[in-house]
């Protein structure tokens, strides 16, 4: 446990969050022909929501504390994640550690839809299930190609050896799946399916207000910092810097090209129905067991 | 200790005698988990004794030299350990069973705890002796008991099928075993554990495996293995629900023991080869189970079916770690990675026995709150069961196996396992991604089992939900302290699990900061990392940062009705159904798993047909005849692939006739 | 000679694997055509890698290019302009996936382990020579499951071709000496043959509106 990573990684998933979805709401503004918000305009969202009365439908504890419960699942999930600070992770955990805590903050999302007892909030929390098992797959199928290539399950490693062996047949495949999957994973648009807003009034969020869904947004949104850092410190992790700072802030600025190519395709896409996308992830699995075989067979 | 061994069968046996004359439901509850929690005690100082100390307790009754047999109370650390879980397990149910049962007013009460104890005494019994012999014997009794308790609402004639089916399944296998233990007899003129394995090690190769496959196939039906195993989706609903707890938690439990006792010391230099494909067969068998079982639970709307289908998905999770280990075992250089994978099958045995008994006392809980187990038709009942809805949402976690709870730790092993053992051998890496999504899907059903039926609006069909006892919710409690304290401290019960095996844990993990562990990476397996205290503490931390959050703004709550679109809803149209639940998902994966069919017993209406030559002689063979003579004619159908493959059949034959001249 | 890397015959074998599972269980014929045009193209990669060691395959790479890698999808492309979807055949996918992949790990097996009936095992050039022949005879196997198990008559065109790149795959190693006039009658016979089989396929769709084999059964009893 490294009290100095944890601390950076903390505040870099808490600070930076909200600055990848402004980035996001000014690409996809841009693409519509508008000015668009400041980037900014998210913290102050977030702020304003924390003023705003809580009303609660529901005098169960788990809808009450669900909220907190999701967001300190997935700060727990970036303290584990490599983010280019030295060394590694702050926490001690590998890869399903990672998975898992991930899933933890999934479930409590789900609990708290079914505490809420509105149905368009079960609607939505079936629909994140569903989409979790079309989409986690490929996830893991990724991390464990990179696990095969490295030897080892612990994600630091994972990152060091891309650094050292240089690109390879079934890690490029396997980036290609992940990327692939990357708008499902960050839940946006054509893969927004659990939030819905014009089929499932948000879905889990629907009964959610105030400080509860300020809470609630940020944990979506460090979720979706967290994919996109996985997927640029284990699949692209090139150049090596040297200085930790320097790295810190390359990766921060991958992660930002990441999310522009994310709201560019969320800005011109439909929505995809449920089993639409699990065809398609489908097929993106296939890639990703590619992937698996290719380092399967050391390439 | 070998007189308190001995002292626990004595103790059921007089319970099952002292409990089975009770009238009341309530005065023969509470004699026989007096009975049952005395043997308890006993069975733990004695399996404590044997667990820690490594020794063996060893106490002879009889013995029957002609045979090579002998009746002997006898212990050693695996069987110490299995003792522990069955009769841990089984206290937890018996003290459940004492406010449950009364929703049975009209049966006997001194049938069920008689019937209960004689069970609990065959559970013990096997995990006690060391011949084989008597370990059939005794997996007869219980198999016997289990039927009756299986079978206790007999008018249901859905309850008497399943008992049926349960019964002649269960009853082939054992024939099979008994089968495998003459041979074995035959071969080495003794009945005794080592004594066998000595046979094995040293027959041909083309007895061994058929040995090995009818044991696998006895143990399996009994662990409830996919094709094997299809009887449990219906007996172990139509029990009572104390009774299913106890199937499902410990009695599945000792096929994976049978299947460690046959295959434990057989790798090595003389078997080693074979025992590679028979790993393969055994974590193959794993997999689709898990796979098969994960997905058809997620199509359930009764609790106690869909958490039938789970265990078939969870001893496919311990089948897969059992295959991990027979593949590498006796492999020199790899025997962490044999470690690993018996370290995550006993592991999982433990915490699953731990968490599913609990699952089917909740399920049993919402039986007894609604008299109904359609998932369909419950909501809300968490307002009138705090308690057990805390130990049902703690049970549901483990069996997500999300941290910080003991499925997650099992888990966490076994993928370790399997990833490993996959540097190694690459099928094992598709064994952990399939894992992997079956795990996902165990979050699916199992989310839906708890949130159906515990959270959400109260049900409006049907009658007002009316709170449990306090003994049930006692017992549910006790099991969700263990799930979380083993969640938390896993190395500590790892160490336990790997006493049991007789093994050294320090080979592998070591301890880490803060109660963590992190392996070695010496043998061959993959470095891996987990330190549950430390994550519980920061996420804690976080938790209470969350609030803090929360409060900055010190906006104030207020209570408002839910919001449906602006519109007024009848009651009934807001409640989104069970059955609701992953439609889409459910279209997708057509029905996985295909039935066994069990053939129905022919009345005695045959017998007068059986003096009429005409019926059964001369018809049937111009019949058969006939049908024959038309099976012919179905060759020329006139679909081109069907020519193509009697083509490629020919071919393929006609080469390997070459083959085999040339070679 | 410069040896020819195995990483990359390696990698090459088992992408061309890969695309051939795709071209036999994808549902979209178009989808399907793709596919083989990406096995095609990797058959044509693998020639020219193994020229390396024997300069005439250069020649047959050029002509496996233009022949698989162009004239061939471009005849299927043709072919499934107005059906897409194919017939749905009796095995669904989960069990063919399953099926195919255990048939492909026991006859590579098999093949790799007796390459020596068929090719001399102990020269310079052994090892890629089994490996090649394992590959070789692996797609050879896949071709015929689609003959066989697929109900509709695109399929088995597809099937076919697999089946024929296969073997021309496997004449790498088995007759090294071969001239490029043989080689270019066998690739210009490969385009006659699917072109025909595609003719008669586009006649049956119009007379029987479709092209589900089963239902192709005029002639039994």
């Amino acid at each position: 446990m490294h009290a100095g990573t944890i601390a950076i990684n903390g505040l870099l998933a808490l600070l930076l969050a909200p600055l990848f979805d402004g980035v996001t709401r000014k690409v996809r503004a841009i693409v519509h022909s508008r000015k668009g918000p400041p980037l900014t305009q998210t913290y102050m969202d977030i702020l304003k929501l924390l003023g705003k009365e809580d009303l609660r439908c529901t005098t169960s504890a788990i809808f009450r504390f669900a909220p907190a419960a999701a967001f300190a699942s997935f700060l727990v999930v970036a303290l584990l994640t490599p983010m280019g600070a030295y060394p590694g992770t702050g926490l001690n955990g590998d890869m399903i550690v990672w998975i898992y805590f991930l899933t933890f903050g999934a479930a409590a999302i789900i609990l708290m839809a079914s505490a809420s007892g509105n149905p368009f909030a079960k609607m939505g929390g079936a629909r994140e299930i569903m989409l979790l098992l079309s989409v986690e797959p490929i996830v893991v199928a990724s991390l464990i190609t990179a696990a095969v290539k490295s030897r080892s399950l612990l994600l630091p490693d994972m990152s060091a050896h891309n650094f050292t062996a240089g690109p390879s047949v079934s890690m490029a495949v396997a980036g290609v799946a992940l990327f692939l999957a990357l708008q499902a994973t960050l839940g946006r648009l054509p893969f927004d399916i659990a939030e819905a807003e014009s089929e499932v009034v948000g879905g889990a969020l629907v009964e959610q207000g105030g400080p509860s869904l300020a809470l609630l947004k940020m944990a979506l949104l460090m979720r979706q910092a967290i994919y996109s850092y996985i997927l640029v410190q284990v699949f692209i992790p090139w150049p090596a810097l040297s200085p930790w700072p320097l790295m810190l802030v390359s990766s921060a600025v991958k992660v930002a090209v990441i999310f522009v190519l994310a709201a560019v395709i969320e800005a011109v896409s439909p929505r995809l129905r449920i089993d639409q996308a699990m065809t398609y992830m489908s097929r993106v699995l296939f890639v990703a067991l590619a992937a698996l075989a290719f380092a399967a067979i050391g390439v | 200790m070998v007189g308190s061994l001995e002292i626990v069968f004595v103790l059921l046996f007089v319970g099952a005698i002292v409990s089975g004359v009770m009238r009341s439901w309530r005065s023969a509850g509470v004699t026989a988990t007096v009975f049952v929690a005395l043997a308890t005690v006993f069975a733990w100082l004695a399996g404590w004794k044997v667990l820690l100390g490594g020794g063996a307790a060893y106490g002879l009754i009889f013995r029957l030299p002609t045979l090579g047999s002998e009746l002997a109370v006898s212990l050693d650390p695996l069987g110490a350990g299995f003792l522990l879980v069955i009769t841990g397990v089984s206290l937890a149910a018996t003290i459940y069973s004492i406010g449950y049962m009364s929703i049975y007013r009209d049966k006997s009460p001194g049938t069920f705890y008689a019937l209960l104890q004689l069970f609990i005494a065959g559970m013990a019994g096997v995990a006690c002796v060391a011949d084989w012999l008597f370990f059939i014997v005794l997996w007869e009794l219980m198999t016997l008991a289990s039927y009756f308790l299986v079978t206790f609402e007999r008018d249901d004639p859905a309850v008497a099928r399943a008992g049926f089916k349960y019964f002649v399944m269960t009853h082939v296998a054992s024939a099979g075993l008994l089968v495998a233990a003459i041979v074995l007899w035959r071969l080495t003129g003794s009945f005794a554990f080592g004594a066998h394995k000595a046979g094995l090690m040293g027959a041909s190769s083309s007895i061994r495996n058929v040995v090995l496959a009818l044991y696998f196939i006895a143990f399996a039906t009994k662990a409830g293995i996919y094709p094997f195993g299809d009887w449990l989706p219906d007996a172990h609903p139509a029990a009572p629900s104390g009774v299913s707890a106890i199937l499902s938690g410990v009695m599945i439990k000792l096929g994976a023991y049978g299947v460690l006792r046959v295959f434990w010391g057989l790798g090595g230099a003389g078997a080693a080869g074979g025992m590679m494909t028979w790993g393969i067969i055994v974590a193959s068998f794993g997999v689709l189970s898990a796979f098969v079982g994960g997905l058809t639970a997620m199509r359930e709307n009764d609790a106690k079916r869909l958490l039938a289908y789970s265990s078939i998905s969870q001893t496919g999770y311990i089948f897969l770690a059992l295959g991990i280990w027979i593949t590498f075992a006796g492999r020199v250089g790899l025997e962490s990675l044999a470690l690993l994978g018996l370290l995550g099958a006993g592991f999982h045995i433990l915490n699953d026995a731990i968490y599913k008994s609990l699952l089917f006392l909740s399920a049993g809980s919402i039986l007894y709150s609604t008299g109904t187990r359609d998932l369909d038709r419950v909501g809300g009942i968490s307002r009138v069961m705090p308690v057990a809805a805390a130990a049902g949402l703690v049970g549901v976690l483990s069996l997500a196996g999300l941290p910080p709870t003991n499925g997650f730790a099992s888990k966490w092993v076994i993928y370790q396992a399997s990833i490993s053992g996959g540097f190694q051998f690459s099928p094992f890496i598709a064994a952990a991604v399939v894992a992997f999504f079956v795990s996902l899907s165990t979050l699916a059903y199992s989310m839906k089992f708890f949130c159906t039926a515990f959270l959400g609006p109260s049900s409006t069909e049907g009658t007002e939900p009316r709170p449990i006892p306090g003994t049930m919710s006692f017992a549910q409690a006790v099991l969700a302290l263990i799930c979380l304290a083993i969640g938390l401290a896993p190395l500590w019960a790892m160490r336990l699990v790997s006493a049991a095996f007789s093994s050294s844990l320090p080979s592998i993990y070591r301890n880490g900061f803060f109660g963590g562990m992190s392996t070695l990476g010496a043998g061959g397996e993959a470095p891996a990392a987990w330190s549950p205290i430390a994550a519980v503490v920061v996420l804690l931390v976080c938790f209470a940062l969350a609030q803090i959050i929360r409060g900055l703004g010190r906006s104030s709550a207020r209570s408002v009705p839910g919001w449906y679109g602006g519109e007024e809803h009848a009651e009934n149209d807001l409640r989104f159904r069970a059955r609701g639940f992953y439609s889409p998902f459910n279209e997708a994966f057509p029905k996985v798993y295909l039935r066994v069919p069990v053939p129905r017993l022919p009345g005695l209406g045959r017998l007068r047909s059986a003096f009429d030559l005409d019926t059964w002689f001369y018809n049937p063979l111009v019949r058969g005849g006939e049908r024959a003579v038309n099976k012919v004619s179905r060759s020329h159908v006139g679909i081109p692939q069907l020519y193509m493959i009697w083509q490629v059949a020919g071919m393929v034959l006609v080469i390997a006739i070459l083959f085999l001249i040339v070679r | 000679m410069s040896g020819v890397s195995a990483p990359l015959i390696h990698t090459l074998s088992l992408a061309m694997i890969i695309t051939s599972f795709a071209a036999v269980e994808a549902r979209n014929l178009r989808n399907a055509t793709i596919a083989y045009l990406f096995q095609a193209l990797l058959v044509t990669g693998l020639l020219a890698a193994y020229s390396v060691q024997n300069p005439a395959l250069i020649f047959w790479a050029a002509t496996a290019l233009v022949t698989k890698a162009v004239l061939v999808p471009w005849f299927l492309w043709r072919a499934t302009a107005g059906a897409e979807q194919e017939t749905k055949p009796l095995i669904n996918f989960g069990v063919s996936a399953v099926l195919l992949l255990a048939l492909l790990a026991t006859m590579f097996k098999l093949m790799h382990a007796n390459a020596g009936l068929f090719i001399d095992v102990t020269g310079e050039f052994a090892a890629l020579a089994q490996t090649n022949l394992a590959v070789a005879f692996t797609i050879f196997v896949l071709g015929i499951y689609a003959i066989l198990t697929r109900r509709d008559a695109i399929k088995t065109v597809i099937g076919l071709c697999l089946l024929e790149n296969g073997v021309h795959l496997s004449l790498v190693s088995l007759a090294p000496a071969i001239k490029e006039t043989a080689l270019a009658g066998i690739a210009t016979e490969v385009v006659v043959t699917v072109y025909l089989l595609l003719y008669i396929i586009g006649g049956i769709r119009e007379k029987f509106k479709t092209t589900d084999t089963f239902k192709l059964s005029e002639l039994h009893w």
